[in-house]
């Protein structure tokens, strides 16, 4: 055997079994103290030799006790651990070891586990630097290139030993910090860049698996990029947080987003299903159609809760008239009918909440100069005279009321007050109680009609009204 | 005679042995609600005119010190003593079902009905006759862009929601932004969801048709990016001879505008009067999602049917300016004021120097709310003054959401509420306590309990102070199900029970 090899492949054990300690025991723990035993061992095989045969790297506990043996030096227990540790590692010592000895390389055990320059036996675990080095990759260790990290590990699926706790402590690369990286512009272009010799990048399969995607792509089964990964629950050990795109933090997103779900659908499927719409539409709108329905395989995405937009807030319910006559189609995207209902069609003895506790005694003011429509919800004669008649409001006759004795000529003088609020006089009086004057067949014929009255109109449209008061004469 | 009981057992029957079709889904909720409430009103009373006194006060009055209303030459005055105490126990229970999934895309069925009666108290609430109604039930096949629906139904436009015995179709051309509604049928009356000639609309004896009328309508929707238009126009009329109950066309537009402005505007014209009905325009600023603020001007005309008389008294309109400011402060809190400025337009009846009355009024009000996860307070302050009459109080509320099954509120208010054109200035002090247990997502418990005080002012033996306890409560259940078993979207099963729900 040639001695030029022999000695790379020693010092390549050496290195390999000194490298294994260490990863047990820190260095200038009380395992091992590589640097304390510099002046004792001058190869790395004279411990590691198993590094070479694909044995163990770890030492043989009897090669301890030549020297510690309680004699020499005081007696140590070490055990070599049963169970070699976790890692995602591609790293085999024994290949490295036939590339030294075959003379590929000129490797030794320093190269990897010695940072450039240290004395002899400063060991550490691989310097991933060195590592890079020899491989040709020109980056610091979370900045290599997509294709790079596969060269020394296995996609995370694949290193089954990894357990949760280990997942979570995966140092984050700087390129994940970069503004708007998880909003979906900056990594799902990195993870499908490579495509199509990689249908995933290999960087996110390091560290990621399918369910991780999963977390907020909906689209899962439409990412060629996501299915590529493997499925591996313990992804989620890495805490996916999905935040919304800063188009949704625009006031007008509410309002405008049915025109953004049309144009840009493929999008919106990202992260929503066709679920989170029906969160507050009460059907399907055909945009929404083309959505995926949630389901298996795909990821839970956003969580949309129904609330009222903006424009609803303060006291949007005694406004919304012309918006809503206007915008039927609009409403109808959140609200059925029976919305309408609840408060247009008032149930009797139901506390309603439109109008505020108390409203029954300060309701005259409201009602006098109708602050909103009482009749788009109330009867006038189910509800305001029914009521007003068993308090003991409603006359028995024009002049036969006591109620207006703040205003004793009240009854010559109304004409104004009737003309302003005809529809509060009406929940007590009748037609006769007017008509008892301002009827043409008789009483005082006092002429009810006031500005803006077209008679010739009325009577064609309606003959049957003049009749009341002018019989079948009818003037004009 | 129709044999309802049989009809009731048969239809009970077909429902309990009905195996449901492939994909049918149904939903139903059943909602039943008790109140306890008393009023005081008045008793009608007269003395003759000889017997009347001066009063303090410079008025007629009894000699035990009532107010009278004289009649100038009349034998007697007419007064109002304190009525009795009445109490009513309004009961109500409505059902509200939607079925679908019946074999035909798009074909559903909807109904609604109200039973409401009040035992003991020998008063009939208002609402509470006939004891059971249909509020609607109609059929909708939704097929493409068309939806037709026939039942009893009501249409929504800008004349309020109009209640028909009828039906209805509508077309939607999304390309063009178009949308065609035409409706038609027997109409029910506004406000209610009985026919105009119900006994129980017409608690005072005044006219009424001797048919009900028919009603025609035609809606044209479009939408054109930011804008949207929609004219409707509808004609009621009497089927018998042919006379006009009414004609109106009205006119809608909403848009949003540069600048995070929205407008919306409203307007009608009643043909049939050949005036201009109610209108408004209102211009809203929300820049964030912490400020709205609007602007609007209104126009409120009543709007009588020509069946009867009314509207040759000619009711005149008003017109007002009114403003809102709504400011989140932080993520909490939030502060809101608002007012409004009307004033009637001339009437053209001359008697103010009998009977001067107010032309113009305000209203306003000032509030603060707070709101997390758990705790919701809101404060408010309002003062309206107007013809008629006036009101002014202060308001507060607290709600504490424990979870999403169990709310707990307190309410406290009092205000006064002066007449103009009687001697009442009434004062209220109301405490409230609401409880609202949701113990599943099918099952809903409410109950208030609140003390209600109130003194009549009156500078005469009027005056009365009366107190009161009111009960409410109200049980909610959800049934809901089919051969796939889910129900509902998401959007309706969360749609909130009314207002008391919210």
């Amino acid at each position: 055997m040639k001695p030029a090899p022999l000695l790379a492949a020693g010092a390549l054990l050496l290195a390999g079994a000194a490298g294994a300690v260490w990863l047990e025991a820190e260095p200038g723990s009380a395992e091992f103290d590589h640097e304390r035993h510099r002046e004792v061992f001058p190869t790395c095989v004279a411990c590691h030799s198993g590094v070479m045969s694909g044995e163990t790297p770890w030492p043989d506990p009897q090669g301890c006790r030549s020297c510690h043996d309680g004699v020499v030096e005081e007696e140590v227990e070490w055990s070599p651990p049963a169970v070699a540790r976790a890692s995602n590692l591609r790293f085999e010592h024994r290949r490295h070891a036939e590339l030294v000895l075959r003379g590929d390389t000129l490797a030794r055990c320093s190269d990897c586990h010695t940072p450039a320059g240290a004395p002899w036996m400063t060991v550490r675990r691989a310097v991933v630097d060195q590592c890079f080095g020899c491989h040709g990759i020109v980056a610091g260790h979370l900045e290599a290139p997509d294709t790079a990290c596969a060269v020394c590990h296995f996609p995370l699926a694949e290193a089954a030993a990894l357990d949760l706790e280990e997942i979570a402590s995966f140092e984050k690369p700087p390129s994940h910090l970069r503004n708007r990286f998880a909003r979906g512009e900056v990594h799902g272009a990195a993870a499908t860049a490579l495509a199509p010799g990689y249908p995933v990048a290999p960087s996110c399969a390091t560290c990621h698996a399918r369910d991780f995607c999963m977390v907020c792509h909906v689209d899962a089964p439409e990412q060629p990029a996501i299915q590529a990964l493997a499925p591996d629950p313990r992804s989620l050990a890495l805490r996916a947080v999905l935040e919304a795109p800063e188009s949704h933090q625009s006031p007008d997103f509410l309002a405008a987003h049915g025109g953004l779900v049309r144009s840009r659908l493929r999008e919106c499927a990202t992260c929503h299903a066709r679920e989170s719409c029906m969160e507050c539409h009460r059907a399907l709108p055909d945009a929404v159609s083309r959505l995926p329905p949630a389901g298996e395989g795909r990821g839970v995405g956003a969580k949309v809760v129904r609330r009222p937009p903006e424009t609803h807030a303060g006291g949007y319910a005694e406004r919304h008239g012309s918006a809503a006559a206007a915008r039927t189609e609009t409403c109808a995207g959140c609200h059925v009918q029976a919305d309408c209902l609840d408060c247009h069609r008032p149930v009797a003895g139901a506390a309603g909440k439109y109008h505020p506790e108390g409203f029954l005694v300060r309701h005259p003011s409201a009602a006098y100069s109708r602050a909103a429509d009482c009749v788009s919800c109330h009867n006038q004669g189910e509800f305001c005279s029914t009521c007003h008649q068993q308090a003991g409001l409603v006359p028995k006759g024009p002049f036969r009321s006591g109620y207006h004795d703040a205003k004793q000529m009240f009854v010559l003088g109304h004409g104004e007050a009737a003309r302003r609020s005809l529809e509060s006089c009406v929940t007590c009086h009748v037609e006769n109680d007017c008509l008892a004057c301002h009827s043409a067949l008789g009483g005082r014929r006092f002429n009810p009609h006031g500005p803006g009255f077209d008679a010739d109109r009325l009577r064609k449209r309606n003959p049957g009204m003049c009749t009341v008061c002018h019989g079948a004469r009818i003037p004009g | 005679m129709i044999p309802v009981r049989r009809i009731r057992l048969s239809a009970a029957l077909a429902i309990a042995v009905a195996h449901p079709l492939f994909g049918q889904q149904f939903r139903v909720e059943l909602d039943s609600r008790f109140q306890s409430v008393a009023y005081r009103g008045w008793q009608a009373d007269s003395i003759l005119a000889a017997q009347a006194v001066t009063s303090a006060y410079g008025g007629p009055a009894t000699p035990d010190g009532f107010a009278l209303r004289c009649f100038p030459g009349a034998q007697y005055c007419y007064y109002f003593r304190p009525g009795k105490p009445l109490r009513a126990h309004p009961w109500t229970t409505s059902a509200r079902g939607s079925v679908w999934g019946l074999g035909v895309g798009g074909l559903s069925f909807h109904a609604a009905s109200l039973a409401a009666f009040d035992p003991g108290s020998g008063e009939s609430w208002p609402g509470s006759t006939p004891a059971l109604r249909l509020v609607e039930g109609y059929a909708r096949l939704a097929a493409g862009n068309w939806d037709f629906r026939a039942g009893r139904q009501y249409v929504a436009s800008r004349f309020g929601l109009r209640g028909l015995d009828g039906i209805r179709a509508g077309l939607e051309v999304s390309r063009l932004g178009l949308e065609l509604t035409g409706y038609g049928g027997w109409i029910l009356a506004r406000g209610s969801s009985l026919p105009v000639l119900s006994p129980a609309l017409n608690p005072l004896n005044e006219f009424r048709p001797r048919r009900r009328q028919l009603l025609g309508g035609i809606q044209l929707g479009l939408r054109q990016g930011a804008l949207v238009l929609r004219g409707t126009y509808e004609r009621e009329f009497d089927p018998g001879p042919r006379y006009l109950a009414g004609e109106r066309v009205g006119l809608d537009l909403w848009a949003a505008l540069p600048g995070d402005f929205r407008f919306s505007f409203g307007a009608d014209y009643d043909l049939g009067m050949g005036w201009w009905g109610s209108a408004e325009a209102r211009l809203s600023f929300a820049p964030e999602d912490w400020l709205i603020a609007d602007l609007g001007a209104r126009r409120y005309r009543p709007y009588f049917e020509l069946w009867s008389v009314w509207p040759a008294f000619t009711p005149v309109p008003y017109n007002a300016l009114s403003g809102n400011l709504s400011v989140s402060l932080g993520r909490f809190i939030s502060v809101r004021a608002g007012g409004e400025v009307y004033r009637y337009a001339p009437t053209g009846a001359a008697s103010p120097l009998l009977v001067e009355t107010s032309d113009r009024g305000w209203r306003g009000s000032l509030g603060a709310g707070y709101r997390d996860r758990r705790l919701a307070a809101s404060a408010n302050y309002f003062l309206e003054l107007g013809p008629g009459a006036g009101a002014g109080g202060v308001e507060g509320k607290v709600s504490y959401h424990s979870g999403s099954d169990f709310t707990l509120s307190l309410y406290g208010s009092y205000l006064r509420r002066p007449l103009e054109l009687r001697f009442n200035e009434s004062a209220l002090g109301i405490l409230e306590a609401a409880v609202e247990y949701r113990p599943s997502d099918r099952v809903e418990l409410g109950l208030e309990l609140g003390r209600y005080a109130e003194d009549r002012d009156r500078p005469d033996a009027a005056a009365v102070s009366w107190d009161q306890l009111r009960l409410a409560t109200r049980v909610t259940i959800v049934l809901r199900g089919g051969a796939r078993g889910s129900g509902l979207p998401a959007a309706v099963l969360r749609m909130p029970r009314g207002p008391s729900g919210r």
